[in-house]
């Protein structure tokens, strides 16, 4: 899902400003992910989860794909 | 129905996943036995008796056979990184020159050309600054199992002579905390009869960099504790809310949790953190001490064998355990649950829950989870609160949010 998120935004689908409809979790993360939402939040963990997707986000379009290049999280280690 | 049947793992209708995901989290157990003796271990007081066949120790021969296939493993599959995490038993009771050893071996065997991250599960009993060095010079990172204050967690965590563990995990924790570039966290499983406020409170005041809280390991036919009918299990959401409720309003303060986080962004439409929940396939396999390859090591609180593939390291690769039951049945994803999942509105964020916790000995792995109840008012809640916050924002609340926020309060307990 991070990959679909990513990729639109490397393909420029997703221009900061636009408002896609949201139909999709991935189409709303998108939008939620834009500053202005999450300057809107106080300070509490949805805030800074977004904080950390939008940083994913922009890892991933560094690195130029998401799935197979970003750098694998502690996901399934017990830690 | 007998074990390992069609429509044991997985629906026999099921088509066989073409997922080729391949593993990244290899799991060794190195020391199969342990120097403490908690009641709830799925390793030693649950279903499964295996460990008392398995050597006390991984023999470098095992090491070196396990790092070869690793590292062939990594190269077909076209990985540039695996992560290796020591398990037990107790991990350290193997020893520092022997830990050294299997850490040298690994990364001669799986080839400089794979980059290996470390990873160790310890009750924390026997660390100390020596440990600590250790695991900072091959950059290990540390996780510690802690329950709670000392009155909590030495309900649980005790030695065989009945005495708490506490004094020494605190010392641990003290210890890793100078070194937070290896320091993971901290898992704690859920003990009803405790404050959870209490619990949450104490580990943020000891300064550990993060928190996992585990369900007991139980399923329908060897119930968790205090669930004597599948409705009781929402004792479990009631105990997880007020933390979740005090973390949340904590942001940035607040060391990760990451149950919620997982749920927060499988709402999201985003991946899960943890393996316990969501539906995304799981890539972890486990190296038994004696070189068996086995599935999730959880499932030994199913079974006797549940975990087993009849695969070692000592004979085969690990491409040859993809398609046994077990595992093909976590690379299914979604496509591995029973019917009242796949019909339930929850599915897409809790993904029928752990695997472990849909067993049943008539129906094998083709129920919800006997947790079900509770995931589904800690997702829902955790939606609500979301739900809540995005339109006091003025953000559009996604679909996924709005549908499973609709039956909850924030804190419905």
């Amino acid at each position: 899902m991070e990959t679909k998120a990513a990729s639109r935004m490397l393909a420029g689908d997703v221009a900061e400003g636009q408002c896609p409809a949201v139909q999709s979790p991935e189409d709303a993360a998108d939008e939620l992910l834009r500053e202005r939402s999450i300057a809107a939040l106080p300070d509490n963990a949805l805030r800074r989860l977004l904080e950390d997707l939008r940083t994913e986000n922009v890892d991933a379009r560094t690195v130029r794909l998401a799935r197979n290049h970003t750098k694998h999280t502690k996901k399934y280690s017990r830690w | 129905m007998t074990p390992g049947a069609a429509g044991w793992w997985y629906p026999a209708t099921s088509p066989v996943s073409n997922d080729r995901r391949p593993f990244h989290t290899f799991l060794l157990k190195i020391a199969s036995r342990c120097n403490l003796d908690c009641p709830y271990c799925y390793v030693y007081h649950l279903a499964d008796q295996s460990w008392q066949k398995q050597p006390r120790f991984m023999e470098p021969a095992i090491v070196r056979a396990a790092g070869l296939r690793i590292g062939e493993y990594a190269r077909q599959n076209g990985k540039s990184s695996v992560s290796v995490v020591y398990h037990g038993g107790e991990p350290l009771l193997t020893g520092q020159s022997r830990l050294r050893e299997i850490s040298d071996i690994l990364r001669a065997q799986v080839g400089s050309d794979i980059e290996i991250d470390f990873g160790l599960q310890t009750n924390g009993t026997l660390v100390d600054e020596s440990w600590v060095d250790l695991f900072e010079e091959y950059n290990i990172n540390v996780g510690i199992s802690i329950d709670g204050p000392p009155r909590r967690h030495d309900r649980f965590r005790i030695y065989v002579d009945g005495s708490g563990s506490s004094r020494a995990v605190e010392a641990a924790v003290a210890l890793l905390r100078a070194r937070p570039s290896i320091f993971g966290g901290a898992l704690c499983v859920v003990d009803l009869e405790s404050d959870p406020v209490e619990v949450y409170d104490y580990l943020v005041s000891i300064g550990v960099p993060g928190i996992d809280f585990l369900l007991p390991d139980g399923n329908h036919t060897h119930l968790p504790p205090g669930v004597h009918q599948r409705a009781d299990a929402v004792k479990y959401a009631d105990w997880l809310l007020p933390i979740f409720e005090r973390w949340y309003q904590a942001g940035s303060a607040a060391p990760p949790i990451r149950t919620f986080m997982s749920i927060m962004r499988l709402l999201l439409g985003r991946e899960s953190l943890v393996e316990s929940i969501g539906p995304s396939t799981v890539d972890l396999v486990v190296v038994e001490t004696n070189g068996d390859i086995e599935a999730v090591d959880t499932l030994k609180c199913c079974y006797a064998g549940a975990a087993a593939t009849g695969f070692s390291v000592l004979r085969d690769d690990f491409h040859t355990v993809e398609s046994t039951p077990a595992l093909q049945a976590l690379r299914l994803g979604l496509g591995a649950l029973g019917d009242e999942c796949i019909r339930c509105k929850y599915v897409r964020v809790c993904g029928g829950g752990y695997q472990p916790h849909r067993y049943s000995e008539d129906r094998g792995f083709l129920n919800p989870s006997i947790y079900c109840v509770a995931l589904q008012r800690l997702i829902g809640s955790i939606a609500c609160r979301m739900g809540q916050d995005l339109r006091a924002a003025g953000v559009t609340v996604p679909s996924r949010i709005a549908d499973l926020a609709a039956d909850h309060s924030p804190s419905s307990s």
